[in-house]
């Protein structure tokens, strides 16, 4: 196996979404590391949201996360508009705090549903915010992905937030 | 969110980034997300509220049958 980074953007100010376009057809898989900080003041985090190709629909996820001093939850659900993928520190978290976001995409390039498996962590300097998490998602689409969009559930991701797309052969 | 909204769009194939104004209609969507993601926030800390309610109520019930704290403590 080998991974080759295809693109990676370092924001440099605050953006309303980041999204990959354009995406070569040319590997077998996808992996994307975020690292990234939400620009919401009115919590300690915020849910970061993925979509493929502009599409709304066709979503799926099993998921579990621990949280704010050690509670477990988890959940799965069918016919999304999106994927939860994982969660950002919000502004009022220490200004050197970023979530690490990993995400790999099964056979992005080929004509039949999706598979990803992604896991996260936020705020892991704090036993009372924290939340580090794992799923597995799917995409009901059969069409391959060409385009990958990350939005924050209401704000903005912000500026020195990074993300790096590569692709494994 | 006062900042002007931009989006930022990267071109795997030409290698360019661009942050680019959002749309009215864009724009539009941000707000729809904010609105939706408060009421999503107020459900939950009402549900958190109502399980730290039941909790109490359990544990005073607990303690009226002359279970003492170390044997409630035990049962969670």
């Amino acid at each position: 196996m080998s991974m080759t980074k295809i693109q990676t953007v370092n924001l440099v100010s605050n953006a309303a979404n980041i999204e990959f376009t354009a995406i070569p057809n040319t590997y077998k898989d996808l992996y994307i590391l975020l690292n990234i900080r939400s620009t919401t003041s009115g919590a300690d985090r915020e849910e970061m949201r993925m979509t493929f190709n502009g599409s709304s629909s066709g979503y799926s996820r099993s998921r579990g996360y621990a949280y704010d001093g050690g509670t477990f939850s988890g959940d799965a659900a069918t016919g999304l508009s999106y994927i939860a993928v994982g969660s950002m520190p919000a502004a009022n978290r220490n200004s050197n705090v970023f979530g690490p976001n990993e995400l790999y995409i099964f056979s992005y390039a080929e004509s039949k549903p999706k598979a990803i498996h992604g896991r996260y962590v936020a705020n892991s300097d704090s036993s009372a915010t924290y939340v580090i998490g794992f799923g597995h998602y799917g995409w009901s689409d059969n069409s391959p992905i060409t385009s990958i969009r990350f939005v924050g559930a209401a704000n903005s991701i912000a500026s020195g937030s990074t993300a790096t797309l590569y692709g494994i052969r | 969110m006062s900042e002007k909204l931009q989006k930022v769009i990267v071109n795997c194939e030409t290698g360019v980034t661009e942050y680019i104004d959002l749309t009215d209609e864009e724009i539009a969507e941000v707000r729809a997300r904010e609105a939706q993601s408060e009421i999503e926030m107020q459900a939950k800390e009402a549900e958190l509220a109502a399980k730290a309610a039941a909790k109490a109520s359990a544990e005073a019930k607990l303690a009226a049958l002359g279970l003492t704290p170390e044997e409630i403590a035990a049962l969670r």
